[in-house]
């Protein structure tokens, strides 16, 4: 099998290679391999899709020298003109910066590009992302409120901004932006179990906000059966809605023994999952361990 | 792609191309003033090379996905651990480049250590 070809199943097989250091790691080890293989001079779109891949996982392992000759092909083959190079540029030039003197230049650079042309939605985001690095979290939420007011149906941007609402603890606007993004992406099951996740931080007493919490769970399971986070939340907030004896009689649709029902349900699907993970059964193993591992307890604790 | 599948590919596809060479011939050959249907070889021809045409590709093809959604979803979740909406959990274009080198460089500390 050709390096391209090895690299294209190997992202294949894991499409979030960014989410951990070892998974960064392993994306980058085939840098090298590639840059000097015959396959990196192919002129196809699969070729430029494992540049950038190859260049983000580079950049997350500090191996800088395979980096830069990434970015450097790049650069030649599209330009710097480019927003989607610019914002790759930008990116690399974040991950030199040794000092918060540095990371001001690139913002300043950042905000000339945007005076040019402001439409450059590429560079807008990294313009935030830095914003959020250097800790200045208020303009990076002005800056972000400012990218969805011209551009409202950018899944990504709503999500990005649930987040950060989140972290300053305005829950209720975390829970308006990631309604946004499902009404952009009605079948995203994860973003019903973040808003579920949302509702049980924001409120854990209220009878009402538990409900809704159990309704989002619920939907996220509906969207896809084993999706393990949504079952991880359906457990544990129906678990509390039963242990607390909250006053669920009378609310519509959710009454003790459903919610009964819904534990169960909920408690022997963790249990299949964290079985199955744990033997290493062929078509069982993209769980992350260590949410098997809190999914066993969770189910022990209600043993 | 099997053998036999292949073969049958084969055969089936003769088969059909011969019925609607048999019928083309058919047509031209037999006089307007005394019309007869179609005869019965050239049709159970045709019959029997198209059913075995379409069973070959539909059978031979093992990339088929399930068509629910829920299964579909929960599939890619236990298999390769990330759904078709997982760029809105990674969010590439907000990517926090200074942490991950951080989480990483905190990586290779604790495998040193281990």
């Amino acid at each position: 099998m050709s390096l391209l070809k090895q690299i294209l199943d190997h992202l294949q097989k894991h499409p979030q290679p960014l989410k951990t250091p070892a998974s960064s790691f392993q994306l980058a080890r085939f840098a090298p391999a590639f840059l000097q293989s015959s396959d990196s001079h192919k002129d196809t779109q699969e070729t430029w899709l494992v540049y950038e891949q190859l260049l983000l996982a580079c950049l997350c392992v500090e191996d800088d020298v395979s980096a830069s000759k990434l970015l450097h092909t790049l650069e030649q083959r599209f330009g710097s003109q480019r927003s989607r190079i610019q914002a790759l540029k930008g990116l690399y030039d974040e991950a030199q910066a040794t000092d918060d003197r540095e990371l001001v230049e690139v913002l300043r650079w950042y905000e000339k590009l945007l005076q040019e042309d402001p439409t450059n939605l590429a560079i807008e985001k990294r313009r935030i992302a830095l914003l959020t690095s250097l800790n200045r979290r208020t303009d990076a939420i002005a800056a972000l409120v400012n990218l969805l007011s011209h551009s409202p149906t950018d899944a990504e941007a709503w999500a990005q901004l649930a987040e950060l609402y989140r972290q300053q603890g305005l829950y209720q606007q975390s829970i308006y932006s990631l309604e946004e993004v499902i009404l952009i992406t009605p079948n995203a099951y994860n973003i019903f179990a973040r808003l579920g996740e949302t509702y049980y931080i924001a409120s854990p007493n209220d009878p009402e906000q538990l409900a809704d919490a159990v309704r989002h769970f619920c939907r996220a399971v509906e969207l896809c059966e084993w999706y393990l986070r949504g079952w991880y939340g359906l457990r544990l907030v129906t678990g509390r809605i039963l242990k607390e004896g909250q006053g669920m009689k009378g609310k519509e649709g959710l009454d003790r023994a459903k919610t009964e029902r819904l534990y169960h349900v909920a408690g022997e699907r963790l249990k299949t999952i964290v079985r199955r993970a744990k033997k290493g059964d062929k078509g069982w193993t993209g769980f992350d361990k260590g949410e098997v591992l809190a999914a066993e307890q969770l189910v022990k604790e209600g043993e | 792609m099997g053998l036999l599948s292949n073969t049958l590919l084969l055969l089936s596809t003769l088969l059909l191309t011969h019925s609607c060479y048999s019928a083309h011939e058919h047509t031209t050959t037999t006089s307007r003033l005394t019309p007869t249907s179609l005869p019965l070889d050239i049709l159970l021809e045709t019959i029997i090379g198209a059913s075995l045409l379409c069973a070959t590709i539909v059978l031979s093809n093992n990339q088929l996905r399930p068509i629910a959604h829920r299964v579909w979803a929960g599939k890619l979740e236990r298999e390769v651990g990330a759904g078709p909406w997982g760029q809105l959990d990674e969010r590439v274009g907000f990517l926090n480049i200074r942490t991950k080198r951080a989480d990483f460089a905190e990586f290779v500390k604790a495998e040193g250590r281990s």
